[in-house]
């Protein structure tokens, strides 16, 4: 037998306090008796309830008029209400179907990390893929302008017409594959050390000196920009902002937080790690495509992958790391294009056959008219090689010095090296016999005070009035200095042997006499500069800048 | 799936005892909170209103907050009755629709240099959308969302509410803003204590007024410990005096004959965020539910309410509140905490 009196409380919704009172159930609906007698009859179809879910959880009824409330705090009350009430009772809570909530809320979790995982990997790129085609280009121009004038102020650009055109025949014979396309490409030289180029959206592509002066043939460079253009072509940046935010909403909407701040600021790290990688796979294997359509070797795109990875070498990077950073790893990148040009068709000709491309690249050098303001030497260099040392080192010190600066600097015949100017004890050559030598085999010269003599010897060196182990450089006066290259070479201490950071140390090393004797430029504690001093070892002078 | 972890509901009646002079024979006179809810069932809600935001793109996130704040509030009790949540989805969400529509004037303001590069006052633009947001929108939306919240909440069947007028607020959140930035910081407990007189004494549990007696020089020790001693301990310090500003503030709130009482220290409020800091790390962020109903416990288990509620003298004195404020405030970020 259902007990259908039930002991509970009154809320009238006009005082505060709640008033005891006895509650019966009927087929119809209930009746709430107090102290003062019946208070109300209400039919079950114009009840909700508000409260009573939960296990413990007070059983609260409300007229749908509002204002009243009736509380039972017992949960068996809820069984019994469904059962006196049938049929008219089945919009009540039924406290069997709890056990549900479990599994449905396990459900739900998968579900959501499932479709949110989803989203992440497919939905919101295709939408983003969908989506950026659509935004106007003159839109796209407007903030590429805004981009530009950020990244290139007229200031810093370099401008020379001349060598200016070369760049510009790269961008037509690469944009004549795409004749399409509404966008209208233009590049732009920053006069920046830094070894990058970016593609603003709208078609500007932004090529900073350091790139420029490390290419070594115009294909190098045309797989750079082409590259660059199709980040613009492909409207990456656009993609990446629809990305950006639709992964930021999404977030917030999983967070509940509808401030977003937090979530756009994960979104965007969740964004670049992804979608930046996808972005530039896709500009990779579509550059290439892009050379090859023009009719300019893929080679040299590779060649400067080559050349850029070994500047930063990643072989050491553990893969974890590998794709927590931004761009597909190096040698990943190196082996898909590698892949890629295997399969293409090699053109027969070199692309600008009428450019010395080593002159075209000097192009913000000859805007500022030739050699930088700032460097005014006095005399003439001359480099002077003592005991064996192979000669392109000395050829390539020549050409960098005056392609970089546009010093131009005299080599000296090789001359060999004084057995007694060697220690026994030490195996090491005393620098102050290496000058002296220096003065030795070249007299004229050391007499003349317009000369300024560089010796560059390939044997370990020591200074004998310091108490050091070794030097890599002396001076004696303000004419004459001796560099050793014996122990910049990463082999000479049992390391793997890497011929782009023995240049760059000898060019630095060298560079740094060339400042003090003909430049006269101070030594200085900034490490941008190559003027930087004291020189301690080999973590400084890999530390240093290569500028004046 | 939760085990309700308070005294049962009707054997808690105190024994008929010497009470106070305004005190009703039986009456109790010291009150504290309890929390029943869980952080699974949280969870459970919190992982359905994820889901049901997902599929929706998003329109369902207003009805899952109702959903949850409905959840803590019933599960939250005084006196042995709950309290009870009435706000809709709806609401919030054409809360929200409008405060997005509001704010768009400020936004755009602070960002015309992105939408056009060439506008000349861009400078002039972004600082008086900044300052339009700080010196209008915050009061606002805190006025706006305390105003709303307060009306959707009812304990017993009786609404709260909250009466103070935005145009007041808004003169002494700039006046008081300015006062601070002149004063090189000095004047801000001042600014502190007025803001959450405002707030207190402006809020009704039915006919019946919160009030408030702080004073600015009383808690401005409080604050100074805090400038000389955080520094020194590396930031901890805060703890203690988060702990000795809410003991501060809650003991000079009162409602009816009782006034309250709050027990925090800042060891236990250390231990508190620590473990809570440790639980999001360790479950990547999934342990959320589950923090949040530490705070809760933590909360209540430290408020009291010391004295007679003279419930039976209070009577209904609703007020109408709309939801922008709401939206407004979820939108700038002002958050709503209780006992924070």
């Amino acid at each position: 037998m259902t007990r259908t009196t039930w002991p509970g409380f009154y809320l009238d919704g006009r005082q505060a306090e709640r008033q005891a009172a006895e509650v019966r159930l009927t087929p119809d609906g209930l009746e709430v008796l107090t102290q003062r007698g019946l208070r109300a009859r209400w039919a079950y179809g114009d009840l909700r309830q508000t409260q009573g879910f939960y296990p413990g959880e007070q059983v609260r009824l409300e007229p749908r008029a509002g204002g009243e409330a009736v509380v039972v705090p017992a949960d068996a009350f809820l069984i019994a209400l469904r059962q006196v009430g049938g049929a008219r009772a089945r919009h009540f809570h039924d406290p069997g179907r709890r056990w549900l909530r479990g599994p449905a809320a396990v459900a739900a979790a998968l579900a959501v990390l499932g479709l949110a995982g989803a989203a992440y990997v497919w939905v919101i790129p295709a939408a983003a893929s969908a989506l950026a085609p659509r935004v106007p280009v003159a839109w796209e121009e407007r903030v590429g302008q805004g981009v530009l004038e950020y990244l290139a102020p007229s200031e810093e650009r370099c401008e020379d017409p001349p060598r200016g055109r070369a760049l510009d025949a790269i961008v037509a014979t690469l944009a004549a594959t795409v004749p399409e396309t509404p966008y209208r490409f233009r590049v732009v030289v920053v006069d920046d050390p830094a070894v990058n180029a970016l593609a603003g959206p709208g078609g500007y592509v932004v090529v900073y000196r350091g790139l420029l002066e490390r290419t070594e043939s115009a294909e190098e460079l045309a797989g750079v920009l082409a590259h660059e253009l199709q980040h613009v072509l492909r409207r990456h940046v656009a993609r990446a902002v629809v990305q950006h935010t639709s992964t930021g909403l999404l977030l917030a909407g999983l967070t509940g937080d509808a401030s977003g701040g937090v979530a756009l600021e994960v979104a965007r790290v969740l964004g670049q790690l992804r979608y930046g990688r996808q972005h530039e796979r896709e500009a990779d294997a579509e550059g290439l495509r892009m050379l090859v359509a023009a009719g300019i070797d893929p080679a040299g795109m590779i060649r400067f992958f080559e050349t850029l990875n070994e500047a930063e070498p990643d072989d050491q990077a553990p893969a974890l790391l590998d794709y927590l950073s931004t761009h597909p790893a190096g040698r990943e990148r190196l082996e898909t294009l590698r892949g890629l040009a295997a399969a293409a068709v090699r053109p027969a000709g070199k692309l600008l056959p009428a450019y010395d491309w080593t002159d075209v690249r000097r192009l913000c050098l000859a805007a500022r008219g030739g050699a930088p303001v700032a460097l005014d030497g006095r005399g003439r260099v001359y480099l002077a090689p003592l005991g064996p040392l192979p000669p392109e080192t000395v050829e390539r010190l020549v050409t960098y010095y005056s392609d970089r600066f546009g010093l131009q600097l005299e080599t000296l015949p090789g001359a060999p090296l004084d057995p007694d100017a060697i220690d026994p004890g030490r195996g090491q050559l005393a620098a102050e016999e290496a000058i002296a030598l220096l003065g030795r085999r070249h007299p004229t010269l050391a007499a003349d005070p317009e000369a300024i003599l560089i010796g560059i010897t390939a044997h370990d060196m020591y200074i004998r009035s310091a108490g050091w182990r070794f030097a890599f450089a002396y001076r004696i006066g303000d004419r004459l200095a001796v560099v050793s290259t014996a122990r910049l070479d990463p082999a000479s201490y049992g390391a793997p042997p890497d011929p782009g950071l023995f240049e760059a140390r000898l060019r630095k090393m060298v560079a740094k006499q060339i400042g003090l004797l003909h430049l006269r430029l101070p030594e200085t504690r900034e490490w941008g500069s190559v003027m930087h001093g004291p020189v301690r070892g080999l973590d400084d002078l890999d530390e240093m800048g290569e500028d004046f | 799936m939760s085990v309700a972890s308070g005294p049962p509901q009707e054997a808690r009646r105190p024994p008929p005892g010497p009470g106070g002079p305004a005190a009703a024979p039986g009456e109790r006179l010291s009150h504290r909170l309890y929390f029943y809810g869980s952080g699974t069932d949280l969870f459970g809600i919190q992982a359905v209103n994820a889901l049901g935001t997902l599929l929706t793109l998003g329109f369902f996130h207003f009805w899952g907050k109702v959903r949850g704040l409905r959840y803590v509030l019933s599960q939250t009790e005084l006196d042995g009755d709950r309290f009870a949540y009435h706000g809709t989805g709806r609401e919030l969400l054409s809360g929200f629709a409008k405060a997005a529509l509001l704010l768009a004037v400020p936004f755009g303001l602070m960002n015309v240099r992105n939408v056009d590069p060439t506008f000349g006052l861009q400078i002039e633009a972004a600082i008086l959308g900044y300052a339009l947001i700080y010196f209008l929108f915050v009061p606002l939306a805190v006025v706006g969302a305390r105003r709303y919240r307060l009306s959707r909440i009812s304990w017993r069947a009786i609404r709260f509410s909250f009466r103070g007028p935005v145009r007041s607020f808004v003169r002494l959140f700039a006046r008081d803003s300015i006062l601070t930035l002149l004063s090189a910081g000095l004047y801000y407990p001042w600014f502190a204590v007025r803001r959450h007189a405002f707030l207190v004494s402006h809020s009704y549990f039915g006919t019946e007024p919160f009030r408030f007696d702080g004073r600015g020089q009383e808690i401005f020790p409080v604050y100074a410990r805090l400038v000389l001693l955080g520094p020194l301990t590396v930031g901890l310090y805060w703890f203690w005096f988060q702990a000795a500003r809410q003991r501060y503030l809650w003991a000079h709130t009162a409602i009816a004959g009782a006034r309250f009482e709050s027990a925090v220290t800042g060891g236990r409020l250390l231990r508190l965020r620590l473990g809570n800091a440790l639980l999001l790390l360790g479950t990547l962020g999934l342990a959320w539910p589950w923090t949040r109903v530490r705070n809760l416990r933590f909360a209540f288990l430290n408020l009291r309410l010391r004295g007679a509620l003279e419930a039976a003298a209070i009577s209904q004195d609703a007020r109408a509140a709309a939801a922008s404020g709401e939206g407004l405030a979820g939108l700038v970020g002002t958050g709503f905490e209780l006992g924070a």
